[in-house]
């Protein structure tokens, strides 16, 4: 579903990936570990075109990221931010927002779409016109989830996608994704550096270190510590 | 937010809602309401001019010339022997019409060349901020001058004039704002699914700018009504016998140490204007300046 082929991508003078490779199954949920700098969200930005210079391949359900159009691919690749308080439009009622990707692509029905869709999030219809300073964290994440949904896309990326939120709220969220993956068969590819959250989540991980790819681990691995390198050994240790 | 706010069943209640808020908000704000009240004054005195004035403000009466404040004249009369008390309520239609031109022609302008700029980059943004630069480096009243020479004197051609020097802060503003909005993630969402660059401008850019350019365009007012009276002060502007401020200055110069109330009132009038505007500026600043507010 997901294939990154020897990426590299550099800001300027610096390298933030550095020849990474991963496969990522249909149905399957990959994380990405690594400290803070480690090159873990610029992959996943790169793959949905926000950053310009960078070689290698990205393919995802069949596209190449490099040679399509954005509106065709952004029906198979959505991506959940960091921070739902800078995710979401300030101006725009919840409804607009969940709306907007889907007038972007000319789509029909929008309207019972986004009933449908906040239904999904758990979200009662009342929040459809609510702005996102009336919204708790966690509820904006939420909406920042359905707007992801929208265009139907198989596979979501996830930029630490509770590490924002209280810790009461993680569980939630963690649990409402994990129920929408089973629910629409999506493909997950989760940035954290949270090891808990990776293990709920991931079938299979690899480890970042400073750009590169250090190791691949199954989530068996990882529960029996049998790791391949020091650097991993250190990091779970940390954590 | 304190309290859970009451459900909004459709979208012109939420906005209802965030407007009350607002104006809660605003309301807290004791100079902001007698700037408001002071722009609501104005707008008041150039509807009802009519009914406000006691005389024509164009009827000249040449025995009653430089006569001093009476009942008769309120702020005595100037040195055809017009009545500056309706002299002034008129001007203010001639106020407000300069500085309504000058707004909504100056801030589109700046909004379009900075947001483009800030928005694209590179070799645009560069040629559109260095022809902002030397509109700013020309010192703005000469420019006016000269744009006026060029065209003739005029009320119109003086906002023109003033449009030409006002609209590249605009310009800065919405750049500045634009670089910020435009990696924000929540302009990033909508890049992600397949919007154009202009849909991405004209949606979710410009309308984050909308507060800033608004508090800078209220400072402004203030502003273009002293340039607007400058260049009436100069013959310039507004032309006799329009009741204009600053022509009605330039005119009681001549007999300032005899009779002073003939540039004092008119002076008065622009001073009090110009307050106006700046301290609803002040207070809209500090609602809407994204800089200032914090997150809530």
């Amino acid at each position: 579903m997901i294939t990154v082929d020897n990426l590299t991508v550099r800001f300027g003078p610096a390298t933030a990936v550095d020849g990474v490779s991963l496969h990522v199954e249909k149905g399957e949920s990959f994380g990405l570990v690594g400290e803070s700098g480690s090159g873990k969200s610029t992959i996943l930005r790169t793959a949905v075109g926000l950053t310009a210079d960078w070689t290698g391949r990205i393919e995802i359900d069949g596209l190449d990221a490099r040679h399509t159009r954005p509106r065709d691919l952004a029906r198979r690749v959505q991506m959940v931010f960091q921070d739902p308080y800078a995710s979401l439009h300030p101006r725009f009622v919840i409804g607009r927002a969940i709306a907007e990707p889907m007038r972007i692509q000319g789509m029909e029905n929008i309207d019972r779409r986004v009933g449908e869709l906040l239904d999904m999030i758990g979200l009662n219809a009342s929040f459809r016109y609510r702005y996102p300073h009336e919204l708790s964290g966690g509820q904006r994440q939420r909406v920042a989830i359905a707007r992801a949904l929208a265009l139907q896309p198989g596979v979501l990326l996830l930029d630490e996608p509770t590490s924002a939120l209280d810790v009461s709220v993680q569980a939630e969220i963690l649990n409402l994704l994990a129920d929408l993956r089973e629910e629409l068969g999506l493909t997950f590819l989760i940035v954290s550096h949270n090891l808990a959250v990776i293990s709920h989540m991931c079938d299979r991980l690899m480890v970042m270190q400073n750009a590169q790819a250090v190791e691949t681990l199954t989530r068996d691995q990882l529960r029996a510590r049998a790791f391949a390198s020091d650097y991993t050994r250190k990091l779970i240790e940390a954590t | 937010m304190t309290a859970t706010p009451a459900v909004a069943p459709d979208l012109r209640s939420a906005r209802l809602r965030e407007w009350r808020s607002f104006a809660r908000r605003f309301l807290r704000n004791p100079l902001g309401v007698i700037g408001l009240l002071i722009i609501v004054a104005l707008l008041l005195c150039a509807l009802f001019a009519p009914w406000l004035a006691t005389h024509n403000p164009y009827q000249t009466s040449l025995p009653d010339r430089l006569s001093a404040p009476s009942a008769a004249y309120w702020l005595g009369a100037d040195e055809l022997g017009r009545d500056i008390y309706s002299r002034i309520i008129y001007g203010s239609r001639l106020t407000l019409l300069i500085v309504a031109l000058v707004v909504v022609t100056s801030a589109p302008i700046g909004l379009i060349v900075g947001v483009v700029a800030g928005n694209y980059g590179g070799w645009i943004d560069r040629i559109f901020m260095r022809v902002t630069d030397v509109f700013l480096a020309i010192p703005k009243l000469l420019l006016a001058l000269a744009f006026v020479a060029a065209l003739g004197p005029g009320i119109v051609n003086a906002a023109l004039a003033i449009t030409l020097t006002a609209w590249p802060p605009y310009a800065r503003l919405a750049r500045a704002e634009t670089l910020l909005i435009r990696n924000a993630d929540y302009v990033n969402a909508v890049r992600l699914a397949g919007a154009s660059e202009w849909r991405i401008m004209v949606l979710h850019i410009v309308p984050m700018c909308m507060s800033s350019v608004i508090v800078r365009m209220t400072f402004d007012m203030a502003g273009i009504i002293l340039t607007a009276a400058g260049l009436g002060f100069i013959g310039l502007g507004a032309q006799p016998p329009l009741p204009e401020w600053g022509a009605m200055i330039s005119t009681g110069r001549k007999f300032i140490f005899d009779q002073w109330w003939i540039a004092t009132a008119p002076g008065f009038a622009i001073f009090i204007v110009s307050l106006g505007f700046n301290l609803l500026g002040d207070a809209l600043r500090d609602l809407l300046d994204p800089h200032l507010r914090q997150r809530r």
